[in-house]
């Protein structure tokens, strides 16, 4: 196919069949279609088939430790509240009442013994049970009607290490299977002290005008921006340009998820600045060493990024964790969190919440030049004949390696394009509904 | 309603600044304004005590019941900075290779609702708690726009050098803030 033919003839109202969406991503030749950020009719599929279907990121447990805590968040577009129950366990619960639909849950955390419908004062328990309403006896009368049928609509929950997830699909296979060998990444973060992790209190809400996959692959792999566009941030934290690193470098992907990495151990929490959270990752190397062996080590504080199919990334050396959640085909909600190990000491805390807000948050000196990037890139296929334009996405081919320690599929080099192909490898996978996870 | 007694408590607060002092500190808000708006965020910093709290706490929507429980824990705020840190965003700000920040932000920052309440007793300086909103109009590129509107609670005090600013706590009027990022200073 010519890359300088300008497609006039693809109609808009072409159906989204299979074939159709086959021929937004050629993976051989690396080249991508941009409509994929732009058409309503795709990202209405994309909230069928990847954000209906996927386990998706709702809190850490450490968020709802106690009965009756609770966050609000959306699977998608779905509005869910996750609330922990009186039995201990975590509920993720449909925000919306079955009787008219409004919503029943207005704050973004708290702690409450039911959830109350403002509009009929419809009654919901921790667990989402239909506990009352107003006007009850109209019910009781109410042929047909069961209390028990009438419950906020439950997802399916699971957790990993603290990190709490939750699927619409039923009938959805095991969160373990979902995340497979990436748990053993993972465990970079999640397992480096025996005492397990926590977020440190409140998040940081922001929008951007970008579809939701351009930051979702750019933490999968784009280690190529970062000497790039965040220049002028590693100048302001550390006086210098970010530096290629020395060594070996990698892209790892399993089931769509990536993770990019160099094996410098404190690349990217030396960019703080301030060297108090630096210095407790290069005091804890022996032990973590015994932990999860010396690669993994090497992995903690390193120059690195990731993302979870399809939404959930994080920077495992800054500790900042987000959600890119969609909001239309041309905007998303950026909600960012800070992990820590639980037993670290107070000042390794502070020193994790300051230097996320300086570096990865809306005011982070580093994330102010993303959202520029991801919403021009958005934006600009607005364009009938931009939007006819394939984007190049065809670094790192060939570059698999067979590794004898790392799991997945592993390619060489960190400035590549190899786990951006894999995450459009498990978006094509799930909208088409063909094939197997890799 | 205003009652003999209210007022008489507003002139004993206000007797204690005069309108030189009161003059002075306004315009210390509109010059701070001035530079940040006319891109000299260098001369901006020139006006901050090297003891500088700046603090934006982020603004969850919480149940009443649940906001008058105060929690002591530190949380994720969208700016908790000293001098250096403050040091540290202007020196990316004005960086060659800031990339969204050329061409510049148009801003234009209105001050208002100016209130002076009090001279605080700390230490040798001379300082004032100053109330006051701000609206930020940021205009970039084409179209791109944003209004931002903060209640701020500053802490301004008079050194050698003239008046500076200790400590500005900001309140933003957002929960999720509707603005790709906040590379603007309140």
């Amino acid at each position: 196919m010519s890359l300088s033919e300008i497609h006039f003839h693809a109609p808009r109202s072409e159906p989204l069949d299979n074939a159709r969406l086959r021929s937004l991503i050629d993976l051989d030749h690396g080249l991508i279609d941009r409509r994929i950020f732009w058409d309503q009719a795709l990202y209405e599929l994309e909230l069928e088939r990847i954000f209906a279907r996927c386990w998706l990121f709702i809190c850490h447990e450490s968020q709802i430790p106690n009965k009756g805590d609770f966050v609000a968040t959306s699977m998608g577009e779905d509005p869910v509240i996750a609330c922990c129950g009186d039995d201990g366990n975590i509920r993720v619960l449909l925000n919306s009442c079955p009787h008219r639909g409004n919503r029943v849950c207005f704050a973004d955390e708290g702690n409450t013994r039911q959830f109350v419908c403002n509009y009929h004062g419809w009654s919901f328990a921790r667990d989402g049970s239909l506990l009352g309403m107003h006007e009850e006896g109209r019910y009781r009368e109410c042929v047909g009607f069961e209390k028990k049928d009438w419950g906020l609509h439950k997802a399916k929950v699971a957790t990993y290490k603290g990190l709490v997830f939750a699927t619409f699909d039923q009938e959805a296979g095991s969160l373990d299977d979902y995340l497979g060998d990436f748990r053993w990444y993972l465990d970079v973060l999640l397992d480096n002290d025996p005492g397990g992790t926590e977020f440190i209190g409140g998040s940081l809400t922001s929008q951007i005008k970008s579809n939701w996959k351009l930051p979702a692959e750019n933490f999968a792999g784009d280690a190529y921006h970062a000497g790039w566009t965040h220049n002028s941030a590693a100048q302001a934290m550390l006086g210098a340009s970010v530096s290629t690193p020395q060594g070996e470098t990698f892209h790892v992907n399993v089931n769509g998820h990536g993770w990019e990495f160099a094996l410098d151990g404190v690349g990217n929490v030396a960019t703080f600045s301030d060297r108090t959270a630096l210095r407790y990752v290069r005091s804890r190397q022996a032990e973590i060493i015994k932990r999860l062996g010396e690669v993994r080590t090497k992995m903690v504080g390193a120059i690195s990024s990731a993302n979870v199919f399809p939404n959930f990334s994080f920077l495992p050396g800054h500790s900042t964790f987000r959600v890119w959640q969609p909001k239309g085909p041309h905007k998303t909600e950026v909600r960012v969190w800070a992990l820590v190990n639980k037993n670290a000491p107070p000042e390794v805390k502070e020193a994790y919440r300051k230097g996320v807000m300086i570096t990865f948050s809306p005011t982070g000196v580093f994330e102010c030049d993303d959202g520029e990037n991801w919403e021009h890139a958005t934006n600009v296929n607005s364009g009938f004949v931009t939007r006819q334009r394939k984007l190049h996405y065809g670094l790192g081919m060939g570059s698999d390696v067979d590794h004898e320690e790392l799991k997945g599929n592993v390619s060489a080099g960190m400035i590549s394009d190899t786990n951006q192909r894999a995450f459009y490898a498990e978006w094509l996978r799930l909208m088409t509904q063909e094939g197997q996870m890799s | 309603m205003i009652t003999t007694t209210s007022l008489t408590g507003l002139s004993f607060i206000q007797s204690r600044v005069s309108e030189v002092e009161r003059t002075a500190l306004r315009d210390f808000l509109y010059q701070e304004a001035r530079l940040l708006d006319t891109q000299n965020p260098k001369a901006w910093l020139d006006l901050l005590a090297s003891d500088i709290h700046y603090y934006m706490p982020s603004q969850p929507s919480l149940y009443r019941r649940q906001l008058e429980k105060t929690s002591t824990q530190k949380k994720l705020a969208l700016y908790d900075d000293n001098l250096d840190m403050l040091q540290r965003r202007i020196t990316r700000m004005i960086h060659p290779t800031a990339w969204s920040e050329d061409p510049p932000n148009r801003t234009v920052r209105q001050v208002t609702n100016i209130e002076v309440l009090k001279q605080v007793d700390a230490g040798p300086e001379k300082s004032w708690e100053v109330f006051s909103c701000i609206a930020i109009y940021r205009s970039r590129n084409e179209s791109d726009h944003d209004l931002i509107f903060a209640r701020r609670k500053d802490l301004i005090c008079l050194q050698p050098e003239g008046l500076r600013l200790s400590k500005r706590n900001i309140t933003l009027s957002q929960n999720t803030l509707l603005s790709k990022n906040l590379n603007v200073i309140f």
